[in-house]
């Protein structure tokens, strides 16, 4: 079974920036654009990564956390928080909140590379 | 009111900021122009304009960035793989200026809770236009300029300091 991953972000740079990150590697690369949508596609597909944005419209990622946290098939799902917001009342939020680990914006792709193989096997495609 | 000497140096940590985000993300090397004479004429009208607001407690504001629109297109080539300057883009490139200013402002933002004045980041709003942000009366400005990858960059903070 390839990994899934989900990334939920309202910047379309950012999720195409993750798509490109992990295209080198055997997984399954979702992405929605709030965390209203990201429920829906968490709770449809039980992705083994998410990685999530803090500051969105719509819903946003502590809100979207909390939710997903009540659903028992979801409860334990890691999830990296990844935010332009370094302050400390959010990083105590998150970790609350069970985030398995963050990624401050900006980040080099290596380090966010480095803390997802931590959590998912991250194997190079063999198919072209 | 904060005695001014207290204040935070405004230019100096835009400056910062705005160095660590092209350096982090972009891997692009920035430079500190000499003068403002310097600033290449063709740079300034095609700009796309990018703000986030700032609130907190202390302090209120807002960091704003003026950004060539070829060094946006650029920016997006380098962060997604597409190209940027398709006939399509604008949409992705008013996204990517609009994400770099949300980066800049959540480094401001961090140095300004070092310095005491903890705040809130805002959602991006973006403009396809020049950076008016200047003059505006009971604000405090700082502002710096940048070079990066041959464009003329232009951050601005603007502030307003709470009664103490």
């Amino acid at each position: 079974m390839t990994p899934k991953i989900l990334s939920i972000d309202d910047s379309k740079t950012i999720r195409l920036l993750l798509a490109r990150l992990f295209r080198p590697f055997a997984c399954e690369f979702m992405e929605a654009a709030n965390g209203e949508e990201g429920l829906a596609v968490a709770t449809r597909e039980n992705p083994d990564l998410i990685i999530l944005d803090y500051n969105m419209p719509v819903m946003d990622g502590i809100t979207m956390l909390r939710r997903l946290r009540e659903q028992a098939t979801l409860k334990r799902t890691p999830v990296i928080m990844l935010t332009a917001d370094s302050g400390l009342q959010s990083l105590a939020t998150v970790a609350r909140l069970g985030v398995r680990d963050y990624v401050t914006k900006p980040f080099r792709e290596e380090e966010l590379l480095a803390k997802a193989g931590r959590i998912i096997p991250l194997i190079p495609r063999t198919d072209p | 009111m904060t005695p001014d000497s207290h204040r935070p140096d405004l230019r100096r940590i835009g400056a910062s900021a705005f160095t660590e985000v092209l350096a982090t993300l972009l891997s692009l090397p920035v430079t500190v122009p000499e003068s403002t004479n310097d600033r290449p004429v063709s740079d300034a009208p095609d700009g796309i304009s990018s703000s986030v607001l700032l609130a907190g407690q202390r302090f209120s504001g807002s960091v704003h960035l003026l950004l060539p629109r070829a060094f946006v297109a650029h920016a997006v080539r380098l962060l997604t793989g597409l190209d940027g300057d398709a006939g399509n883009a604008n949409a992705l490139q008013d996204d990517a200026a609009g994400e770099l200013a949300n980066m800049v402002a959540g480094r401001v933002a961090s140095q300004l809770a070092a310095d005491g004045y903890s705040c809130k980041l805002g959602t991006p709003s973006v403009a396809r236009s020049r950076l008016t942000t200047q003059g505006q009366p009971a604000v405090e400005h700082g502002r710096a300029d940048l070079i990066c990858a041959g464009h003329w960059l232009s951050l601005e903070i603007q502030c307003c300091y709470a009664a103490s």
